[in-house]
């Protein structure tokens, strides 16, 4: 065997030390959801009472069994899928925006989805006519379409980064603009319901709709990881660094956006808009991993998962029956942590 | 001078301008409403005087001016409205009335409203949507008195009618009116009376807000809570906090109530409206198909109402009756429920009713 | 003999502003090539052209005989490797991973041992071992500088371009820098060249094969450096006085006077 050099090995070591803790994080992940299926405000249902269900010690009811297969698990899957999903697009968009500042929802993704939501409930609009589908299939389809807006707009001025986030946000104001007129010309019902919507809840979609969801992140990951060396490239130096590692800065950014536009509106079409998530887990993941995107990508995967499956079970079962919406549980337990990452990192000063 | 002490200087005519200023405008206010004979509260508690009826009025819901029209206020004296009176055939005397606010929320427009120059204007109180005070706020300095009246709470509804009473010299219409609910409530508190409590069905009621896997339901402070109890029924949720909150599917199917309803007020029913694309029934559906519910009682027995926003406002008494049959069908069998309804707009809007107003899933 | 790089003709310009004007310039095999010039002058445009970050509007680069236009760029990052000015990024790596990024337009989907030796080596070979996996954010300029040439060096590729590689060494570091580069490419077994653009005139003369004076626009001379160094050549791009002496009998070294005024 050829001996390999000091350094080397260390690299390695160092590589598989990382790996350690991503699997640690994802066996923590799937405690979690162990825990979170024994939770929930059914009163025959405790945590004791579903453990021996799962574990095929007792036979469910039909009742019993609606709730754990056909409430609990899809909604926790949904936290897990939905959390890799925000978690990857948000670091994807760090990357190629070279910007530690912004998150799935900045570039239009968010916006392009309350339009859609906003055109199904204030003025009745929407592209299919199935009930219950409407406003998700609206959401995803106007996410989509402002995205590749901002993206050939972004391309007339320039390909940079910066390009990009100054066209994102000048149509998230006019996006915003319309549905703010909608907002004011809507009936006090119809503006409630969409306030409702944008609360952002894991319990919408069924089984069959998250599996779906599933299906399409997991078929994009792949890329997504695969680009994990250009983004290396970009994020270390620039464009021109990029170029001469052999990175193509305006073909991978469009890639990069269109990828994580994808990700993120195929799970907020469903969920409503949840945010947080997308900003904090790759910040989270890089406090561990550093910025290597080969091992951010999945690290931020595995925070973004738990940060949600943690919210979301927090939220139904503090105050139960009351839930709390998993945004805005992501926001108040995540706001002060995220804070205190930020400011125990001393960061460069300059 | 040097510059630190031109710059206190500065701050301290500023501060001395800006008392003055103050002080003057409240003597103003207090001097404005220290005069008169006709003296009212209003539901954000605050106290108008009037040396006479105003014959100038704004009102910008539906509700208060049905609640004019039961008392037989002079409708003349209606010189602005809102966007809500868009049905002719319920307000023929408000068509050609301008209008100073869209809706509920949205701007208030100054000119039109100082144009109609009216001398009270009417909102909601306690609406989510309506910032009161900001209408107060912009409103009392030209002098227009912002009367706050909700009409849709039951706890207040009375007090509040006696607030119009007194302003437009109506005591002996309200007099009658109290005595017509009176009548109404007895003969249903009359058949509740002595019901066994376990007889009492639960009551889950779910907000227009709710989506399929989502639901939102009404909760404590919500006037249906009074309504549901006054009908021999029992709001499950009543003891969570707040007007509505989210809950879990699991908990509504843990509380197994009897009826589940539905506030209608997204739906096509209601005055004029017929529910022609049948969204009741096909919402019901999506309810008995959410995944556990063919365990509850409610979905089991087709126990499912959805009752039109009508019975959220003053119509709640002459509603009252339906309701309770919905509850207790066995003891109001020989009630005509529909009868109280027809009466409340006949007698107070002098208009046939028409169109549907529940929908339920009981057998048709 | 193989010309690894043929610039033909090429133009320039930034809106109205003509900075390269029909130049024409070759890189052979294992030779160390300085570009001098004033501010401005281009040198940074020209090496940007060389590597696809810039398109010029007219000419033809060939790299290995081959268009450089008609390669994606990956093939071009193979033949050719780019260190800029300066690199300073608000997200950071460890240095053995900015060196490995080197390896990418090799690497596939795995890293092999192969590729990890050759970071190794490299930072050996630059004395950067102690560095190996402290933060790139927190190394000094000088050493950035440094970790992005280990960079390039483990890219394998036939042409080094550098662009002011020893504008943040101390100078020490400096004449270990450009030792370094020598050796690499005087291998005859394997023809690698660098094409750096310089400041430091005296650097260029010692260690350079060939030099070309970039002025206004076009390679105003190309040869040894006993040969371009003159004391007229220098007058007239750089508008200094100076004086040129023999060192050792092996390079020249130029001793700048003063600056020439403009004679009305």
């Amino acid at each position: 065997m050829i001996t390999m050099d000091p350094l080397s090995v260390q690299h390695i070591e160092k590589g598989k030390n990382q790996l350690i803790m991503i699997i640690l994080l994802s066996i923590s992940t799937f405690l979690l959801a162990i825990y979170a299926l024994g939770q929930g405000s059914s009163s025959n249902l405790d945590m004791w009472t579903t453990a021996k269900i799962l574990f095929g010690i007792d036979d469910p009811s039909d009742l019993q069994s609606d709730i754990i297969w056909k409430l609990r698990f899809p909604r926790i899957l949904m936290a897990v899928i939905g959390g890799v999903a925000l978690a990857t697009a948000g670091s994807l968009m760090q990357g190629c925006l070279a910007n530690p500042l912004v998150s799935p929802l900045t570039l239009g993704v968010a916006s392009g989805a309350a339009l859609g939501a906003a055109l199904a409930i204030v003025l009745g609009i929407t592209i299919v006519d199935i009930p219950n589908l409407g406003i998700v299939v609206n959401a995803f389809l106007f996410s989509l379409i402002v995205v590749y807006i901002i993206i050939q707009l972004g391309n007339l001025r320039s390909i940079s980064a910066e390009s990009y986030i100054l066209v994102g946000i000048a149509i998230t104001f006019i996006t915003g603009a319309i549905v703010s007129t909608m907002q004011y010309f809507a009936t006090d019902a119809q503006l409630s319901q969409l306030t409702h919507w944008s609360f952002g809840s894991l319990s919408r979609p069924e089984l069959i709709d998250v599996l779906w969801i599933g299906v399409v992140v997991i078929g994009l990951m792949p890329q997504a990881i695969r680009w994990s060396w250009d983004l290396n490239a970009l994020t270390l130096g620039g464009d021109d660094f990029a170029i001469s590692t052999g990175v193509d800065p305006s073909v991978i950014r469009r890639n990069i956006l269109v990828l994580s536009a994808l990700m993120t509106s195929v799970v907020i079409a469903f969920t409503g808009l949840i945010g947080f998530v997308g900003l904090a887990a790759p910040h989270m993941a890089r406090q561990i991993v550093g910025n290597d995107f080969r091992k951010l990508i999945p690290c931020s995967a595995v925070f973004g998962s738990f940060l949600m499956l943690f919210a979301d079970t927090l939220g139904r079962t503090l105050f139960a029956p009351i839930v709390i919406p998993v945004g805005i549980m992501l926001s108040v337990i995540g706001g002060p942590f995220f804070m205190y990452l930020l400011l125990k990192d001393k960061g460069v000063k300059s | 001078m040097s510059v630190s002490k031109l710059a206190i200087f500065q701050v301290a005519l500023v501060l001395v301008c800006s008392l003055g200023v103050y002080q003057a405008s409240i003597q103003d206010s207090i001097s404005s409403t220290n005069n008169g004979n006709i003296i009212v509260t209003d539901s954000n508690g605050i106290e108008h005087h009037f040396e006479e009826s105003p014959s100038r009025v704004a009102i910008t819901n539906t509700y208060a001016a049905s609640v004019m029209r039961m008392l037989e206020v002079d409708l003349e004296r209606v010189v602005g409205i809102s966007g809500d009176f868009d049905d002719e055939s319920l307000w023929p005397e408000f068509i050609n009335t301008p209008l100073v606010q869209q809706s509920a929320h949205s701007e208030i427009d100054f000119e039109s409203l100082l144009d109609s120059r009216p001398e009270i204007y009417i909102v909601f109180a306690t609406n989510g949507m309506v910032d009161t005070n900001a209408i107060r706020e912009k409103l009392d300095p030209v002098g227009i008195k912002v009367v706050a009246l909700d009409f849709y709470k039951y706890d207040v509804l009375r007090e509040e009618i006696n607030v119009i009473a007194n302003l437009f010299g109506k005591q002996q219409e309200a007099s009658e009116l109290f005595s017509e609910f009176d009548e109404i409530e007895n003969m249903v508190s009359e058949r509740i009376l002595g019901m066994n409590e376990s007889l009492r069905p639960q009551i889950v009621m779910e907000h227009h807000a709710s989506l399929t896997r989502d639901p939102v339901v009404l909760t404590g402070t919500s006037q249906w809570t009074d309504m549901i109890e006054k009908a021999g029924g029992r709001n499950v949720f009543a003891d969570l906090p707040g007007h509505t909150t989210h809950v879990d599917m699991e908990a509504i199917m843990d509380e197994n109530p009897d009826v589940i309803m539905f506030d209608g007020i997204t739906f096509d029913i209601g005055f004029n409206n017929y529910d022609n694309e049948d969204k009741c029934q096909t919402h019901m559906q999506f309810i008995a198909d959410r995944p556990g519910f063919d365990s509850i009682k409610a979905i089991q027995d087709n126990r499912m109402a959805i009752m039109s926003g009508e019975f959220a406002g003053p119509m709640m008494i002459h509603g009252l009756p339906t309701l309770a049959k919905l509850l207790h069908p066995d003891l109001f069998s020989d009630i005509n429920a529909d009868q109280y309804l027809d009466d409340y707009f006949i007698e107070h809007h002098n208009i046939e009713r028409i169109g549907k107003f529940v929908c339920t899933s009981f057998g048709g | 003999m193989n010309l690894l790089l043929e610039v033909n003709d090429v133009s320039f310009n930034w809106g109205e502003n003509d900075v390269l004007k029909n130049l024409n310039l070759d890189i052979r095999e294992n030779e160390l090539v300085s570009l001098l010039g004033v501010n401005g002058a281009g040198k940074s445009t020209l090496l940007k052209c060389l590597n696809r970050i810039l398109l010029p509007e007219l000419g033809e680069i060939r790299a290995l005989s081959k268009d450089i236009n008609e390669m994606d760029l990956i093939q071009l990052s193979k033949i050719m490797s780019y260190v800029p000015q300066s690199v300073r990024s608000s997200f950071t790596m460890d240095v053995f991973d900015v060196v490995l990024l080197g390896r990418r337009p090799h690497i596939n989907w795995i890293i092999s041992n192969e590729d990890r030796d050759k970071v190794s080596n490299t930072l050996r070979f630059l004395n950067l071992e102690n560095f190996a996996f402290r933060r790139f954010n927190e190394l000094s300029g000088g050493e950035r500088q440094r970790v992005i040439i280990a960079k390039a060096i483990a890219q394998d590729p036939s042409i080094f371009l550098l662009d002011e590689p020893t504008s943040d060494l101390d100078l020490k570091s400096q004449i270990e820098i450009m030792k370094k580069l020598k050796e690499l490419i005087s291998n005859p077994e394997s023809p690698k060249s660098a094409l750096v653009a310089i400041h430091d005139i005296n650097i260029a003369a010692r260690f350079s094969d060939r030099i070309l004076l970039l002025h206004e626009g076009k390679i105003l001379a190309s040869g040894k450096p006993i040969e371009v160094l003159t004391v007229e050549n220098i007058a007239m791009v750089f508008g200094v006085s100076s004086s040129i002496e023999w060192w050792n009998d092996s390079y020249i070294r130029v001793m700048i006077e003063d600056e020439i005024k403009e004679k009305d």
